[in-house]
């Protein structure tokens, strides 16, 4: 299950809905398993899409605490496109519908024409309510397309990569002459203020490689190197954020994979449990403990 | 072989120094430079796909003519009043989403945009903006252009409804359009997007273009949560249709319907249905993942 955010009803766990592993690669090809990143895509090649699911419907009609005979699932299968936290647009591909008769192994094939994609190729696959049961608990499901199940994965196409933290190495002097930062180590290209803004697309951290044995530490994910660049980039984004008038209010409804979502998730990292206005405080009055335990939330090794 | 036309892209660094440039210029109150100087000089920051499609000069000089003509219209390159930008941006959009060519994943990247932006049409985006709003070359959903494109692909009703084909495009206020394609959670999904629109559409009429402001954000914030407990996207037209009415009524409560309609078709309202979603936090890749 994908949620990152608690749902109001009965959901499916894992042991419950038994997904097969995904196979990718040129339409009519040999498929290979997924990979983060497929090389040698174009527009002018198709590509192919396999999985399987399976679902233990008894199991399922025990869990979700609905009659077996009441239960109805529908499996979708979501193939979206473009860059950003959400693909750019989404489309529906296929839909299944089961139930305690049905056939519980789902083989799922999808082609999608190259010259529909830009960029990734994104696919959900979730299991809905695809009927409202007439019975069943308080705190079962019971609208149609409630969200029970879902797992999504994401391959890079063409210049790949792009999902990833937005970083490039470059020279500083030919990059930003004239600048006042051309002999810094590194720099944020940001502006505060957008923060329902996506992530990706908001923010890139340039690195100078006029400073060669930072870069090379960089290239090589030293922890220490990457620590201290990460707590800057953390340090610059909360502090703006907590500058922000109604900072609040606008951090409450940055959705998932925004600018403002990440800083949340930063804040929630570097201090726990602590809310908003303690954090100003500190921020305040203590700026050494504040910027210290930003910094220490950035130890690379503890994000995901 | 794919029928993709290839436009030019203009990459993160170009586009930094294009704005540098303009910044320049507009400190200095210099002149833009021609179109030709332009692809000169941040030449070292465009690039194509190396494959996949063909190349097309042709496309790119046919959206530079069109949208030049379509500014024109609407008073380019004397400066315009908020009413001819309007203007213009619907007539943009239209031109944009109807265009064959242009229904084409080039059209999803951001930097083939700020291509667009920054080299081929920079006085359209300076006349219609400025040279200081960044964000309007820059490719993005606030790009001048990208977002006319996506508004136009989404509203479009289809030639199939004749005389009403643009009617959403051309009924949203600007504020109505940022709070659906400024939210990748309801611009990635059509039909939700357009379900949105027709609910803007339908409630402003039942009570007044402008009282729909604050409304507008409550009903997609509460849209939203909705959609991440029950794919809406699952659900029929019509049981869509019902479930975008139902949370403007709720997000209108106690608004008065314009004098004209009051006594006509008064819509229910309904109790609150909404669960708080509780997210966790999620963290960014590590840096490491290069």
């Amino acid at each position: 299950m994908t949620a990152t955010f608690a749902l109001p009803f009965l959901t499916l766990p894992n042991e419950v809905v038994t997904l097969g592993p995904w196979i990718v690669g040129q339409a009519g090809a040999p498929l290979l398993p997924i990979k983060p990143m497929l090389d040698g895509w174009d527009y002018a090649t198709d590509l192919e899409l396999q999985s399987s699911l399976s679902i233990d419907m008894r199991a399922a009609s025990e869990v979700l605490a609905i009659p077996e005979q009441e239960l109805k699932l529908a499996v979708t299968l979501n193939v979206g496109t473009g860059r950003g936290r959400f693909p750019r647009t989404t489309k529906r591909i296929s839909s299944y519908i089961l139930d305690a008769e049905a056939e519980q192994l789902i083989e799922m094939r999808a082609i999608i024409p190259g010259n529909m994609l830009s960029g990734r190729v994104h696919a959900r696959i979730e299991v809905l309510l695809a009927a409202a049961p007439a019975s069943g608990s308080i705190l079962s499901p019971n609208c149609v397309g409630s969200r029970l199940w879902s797992e999504e994965i994401s391959v890079e196409l063409e210049d790949g990569g792009e999902n990833r933290f937005p970083i490039e190495v470059v020279s500083f002097t030919e990059t930003f002459p004239n600048h006042g930062h051309m002999t810094a180590p590194w720099y944020l290209a940001w502006k505060p203020g957008g923060l329902a803004a996506d992530f990706g697309g908001s923010i890139r951290l340039y690195v100078n490689s006029d400073h060669r044995e930072l870069a090379q530490r960089v290239v090589d994910g030293d922890d220490v190197t990457l620590q201290a660049i990460l707590g800057d980039v953390m340090v610059q984004m909360i502090t703006a954020a907590l500058d922000t008038n109604d900072s609040a209010e606008q951090l409450r409804e940055c959705e998932e994979g925004s600018v403002g979502a990440q800083i949340s998730a930063w804040m929630e990292l570097a201090f726990p449990r602590r809310g908003l206005s303690e954090i100003q405080n500190m921020q305040r009055n203590l700026p050494g403990h504040f910027h210290a335990g930003i910094h220490a939330a950035a130890e690379v090794g503890d994000l995901e | 072989m794919s029928n993709v036309r290839l436009i030019p892209r203009l990459n993160d660094v170009g586009v930094t120094r294009c704005l540098d440039d303009l910044d320049q210029l507009d400190e200095e109150h210099s002149e833009l430079m021609d179109l030709e100087r332009r692809r000169s000089e941040y030449e070292a920051w465009i690039w194509c796909a190396a494959s996949g499609g063909s190349l097309s000069p042709e496309l790119v000089d046919e959206i530079r003519v069109q949208l030049i003509a379509i500014a024109g219209q609407h008073g380019f390159p004397t400066p315009a009043s908020d009413r001819q930008k309007a203007g213009f941006d619907v007539a943009a959009a239209k031109w944009l989403a109807s265009h064959q060519q242009m229904h084409s994943p080039e059209f999803l990247r951001d930097d083939t945009w700020a291509f667009l932006s920054c080299i081929v049409l920079q006085e359209i985006v300076v006349w219609r903006y400025s040279a200081r709003q960044h964000g309007r070359f820059a490719g993005g959903v606030r790009n001048t252009f990208q977002r006319l494109w996506i508004r136009g692909r989404t509203l479009d009703l289809g030639e199939a409804a004749r005389e009403e084909r643009w009617h959403l495009l051309e009924s949203l206020s600007e504020d109505a359009m940022v709070q659906i394609f400024e939210r990748a959670s309801i611009a990635s999904h059509p039909q939700l997007a357009r379900a949105i629109a027709q609910g803007w559409v339908d409630t402003a009429e039942r009570i007044g273009r402008g009282r729909m402001e604050d409304i507008m954000r409550r009903a997609t914030k509460l849209l939203r949560l909705r959609n991440q407990i029950v794919d809406l996207t699952f659900l029929s037209p019509e049981n869509l249709r019902e479930e975008v009415e139902r949370v403007f009524a709720r997000s209108s409560e106690g608004i008065a319907e314009r004098e004209d309609r009051v006594g006509s078709g008064q819509k229910t309202t309904v109790a609150s249905w909404i669960s708080r979603a509780i997210r966790r936090p999620k963290n960014v890749a590590a840096l490491s993942g290069q």
